[in-house]
């Protein structure tokens, strides 16, 4: 009889992997989700950084612009306006991404050397637009640079000259730790997946028994109840594994395939090696037995499987949040602070983003892993009670 | 063997705190080779009976003991030595019939040569053969009430319980569970049988306890109950029992 445990969780699992929609959402569905959303990325960063025409859009342009000379030569398509109003209607629309207006004495400031202000009209809310005022900008720098190259040169003044001061800058992580777009997603997407992946399984197990009905036979069989919950505690907790695994190695499968946009997003390659996935799955195990023993829990109170997913459902939210947040910390001196490992779920992200960066310590990973057990273990009590109570049955 | 005394189940509900008696003071005997019938209307608190003497549900008040062990104090020998049986099958869809019967015979302790020795018989016995490898959820209605029986009778329990389990069945499928039942009482077990089909309780029983509104009605065979209420047949004496005869009836029957 030593091995009730165990039997209920082979036969939980052999039973969870045979249903589609476990298998959708725990393993299927995460790693195409992430797959396919790092291909998109790369594909519109590939789309955003090769060379093509843009269009700027000018009021009534003359032929003698040496600005629009250069944008011409950075292979912009120069688009004639008839009025600013019509070019700033264009632009509203979405039909132009910039439009510039030049002044009646442009050309004669020029010539004179002095300052001729340029209009520019754009959406800052739209990215297109964003980059071709960018790239109008960069045009206007390098003119000015090169108009005072000129007149350094006419005072033999050296081209020194234009940079007084200028700043080294030496990244110590450079080439080390992971990339910066997956230091971002990685430790959102592996702890939300685990959860959202295990919701399915999880109002199976002991609401969808009692929907079924047969909960009853099973809690008439000798088997203790702590063993029975044991059992699919497993069970559960392998399949919220399942689904954050499932997610990293579409993260990793796609970083790592030279697929479009692959060389922009990682630069100086994908930066996790084979002890960084095996930290990522040191801090979910214990991680994945939190999310386990709350769903279990809230599978043996709902009274069916739409119940239970309703609750795990707000859940999931709850799982969101911190998990969402742990992509700003980066932002924040947060990373390092100990308050952090106290605060369940944003404490397994950020053990998660300092092993990605190669600073996962002893400490924080104790106290990670420490924290999300014994709030396994109290969801497991708690699961265990309710399975004891006589409503697990009759609250139907 | 199965002994009840003052058993009683009393229930809160959850809206309004009211109390509500499901079960109220039965006593009762069962025993081995023989079928005690429960037999009631719904609600009449045979399932709860059923589920205290499984251990499911705690008693409020009495005691009982089902094949020696205390219900309250022995709940896990007591769950070993019983086969439960209702008319949902409780199987498990995504397992076929022989990982449904493996899983329960390791639950109940059943390992190795012993194991495949009790499969090889009830797969013969209900002749599993041409599905055991079929998934539940594609059985036919029949194939998985024999799955059913199988997985109650594997670890061989000395008591088995049935909570109306033809309800719902065909003609054939129910003459199948009757048969095994015969069979079984043949093989002197102690058999509790939940229902309110007559000609059910005629066939199979040997004791019945008329149950109504948690309380116990009428006890003995069927020819005492004729007896007790004066009746020509079950029907009208459990009818009679359970208040249920038209009033012109019971004055015919009292002026006879």
């Amino acid at each position: 009889m030593k091995n009730q445990a165990l039997y209920v969780y082979k036969k939980e699992l052999r039973e969870l992997l045979r249903d589609r929609r476990v298998r959708t959402s725990a393993i299927l569905g995460p790693f195409l989700m992430v797959f396919l959303m790092i291909s998109t990325m790369g594909g519109a960063v590939h789309a955003a950084t090769q060379p093509h025409s843009q269009k700027i859009h000018v009021v009534n342009p003359k032929g003698d612009n040496p600005l629009l000379s250069a944008l011409k030569a950075s292979t912009a398509d120069i688009v004639p306006v008839a009025s600013v109003n019509e070019g700033r209607k264009l632009v509203e629309n979405g039909k132009a991404a910039v439009v510039l207006q030049f002044p009646d004495d442009f050309t004669a400031k020029v010539s004179q050397g002095q300052t001729a202000t340029i209009k520019a009209i754009y959406d800052d809310k739209s990215e297109r637009s964003q980059m071709a005022e960018h790239a109008v900008e960069k045009a206007v720098d390098q003119m000015n640079k090169n108009h005072i190259k000129v007149l350094l040169a006419g005072a033999s003044i050296p081209e020194s000259g234009m940079e007084q001061f200028k700043v080294q800058s030496e990244d110590v992580m450079a080439n080390k730790g992971a990339n910066e777009l997956l230091l971002m997603l990685i430790p959102y997407l592996v702890v939300f997946l685990a959860f959202v992946g295990g919701v399915s399984a999880a109002s199976d197990l002991i609401a969808g028994e009692k929907e079924r009905n047969t909960l009853e036979t099973l809690l008439i069989s000798p088997v203790p109840r702590t063993k029975v919950v044991l059992g699919k505690f497993f069970a559960l907790a392998s399949i919220c594994l399942f689904s954050s695994m499932s997610g990293l190695a579409g993260i990793l499968l796609a970083s790592g395939m030279h697929l479009p946009g692959s060389d922009e997003l990682f630069k100086n390659g994908i930066g996790i090696g084979p002890a960084t996935v095996g930290s990522i799955v040191l801090v979910m195990l214990p991680t994945v037995a939190l999310f386990a023993s709350v769903l279990l829990a809230v599978s043996a109170y709902a009274k069916n499987t739409r119940e239970a997913q309703t609750y795990m459902s707000l859940g999931s939210i709850l799982v969101a949040l911190p998990s969402i947040f742990s992509q700003f910390l980066g932002f924040t001196d947060f990373g390092s602070s100990r308050w952090i490992n106290a605060i369940p779920v944003l404490n397994a992200s950020s053990a998660i983003r300092n092993a990605l960066t190669g600073r996962l310590d002893a400490t924080s990973l104790a106290l990670t892993a420490g924290l999300s057990a014994g709030i396994a273990l109290i969801g497991i009590l708690i699961a265990v009670r309710l399975c004891n109570r006589e409503q697990v049955l009759l609250r139907v | 063997m199965i002994r009840t005394e003052g058993l009683s189940k009393e229930f809160v509900e959850a809206k309004g705190g009211n109390r509500v008696i499901a079960v109220d003071q039965v006593s009762i005997e069962a025993h081995p080779g023989r079928v005690f019938c429960l037999l009631g209307v719904n609600g009449a608190g045979k399932t709860t009976m059923l589920r205290m003497l499984s251990t499911v549900l705690k008693p409020s008040g009495g005691r009982a003991t089902v094949a020696g062990y205390d219900i309250v104090t022995e709940g896990e020998k007591v769950r070993a030595s019983i086969g439960f049986m209702s008319n949902s099958t409780a199987l498990y869809g995504r397992l076929t019939g022989l990982e449904v019967l493996e899983y329960f015979g390791g639950l109940y302790g059943l390992a190795g040569k012993q194991l495949k020795d009790r499969l090889d018989f009830v797969v013969n016995k209900l002749d599993l053969h041409d599905f055991k490898d079929r998934l539940c959820d594609k059985m036919s209605t029949g194939q998985k009430q024999r799955v059913s029986i199988a997985r109650t009778i594997l670890h061989d329990p000395p008591v088995l319980f049935f909570d109306e389990p033809t309800a719902g069945l065909d003609v054939v499928t129910s003459q199948s569970v009757m048969e095994f039942i015969e069979s079984s009482r043949s093989q002197g077990k102690t058999i509790v049988y939940c229902t309110h089909i007559m000609s059910e309780v005629e066939r199979l029983c040997d004791d019945i306890a008329v149950i109504h509104e948690g309380k116990i009605r009428g006890l003995g065979s069927v020819d005492q109950l004729k007896a007790s209420t004066g009746q020509p047949n079950l029907e009208r004496a459990f009818l009679q029992l359970v208040d249920a005869l038209p009033s012109n009836d019971k004055t015919l029957v009292e002026a006879v």
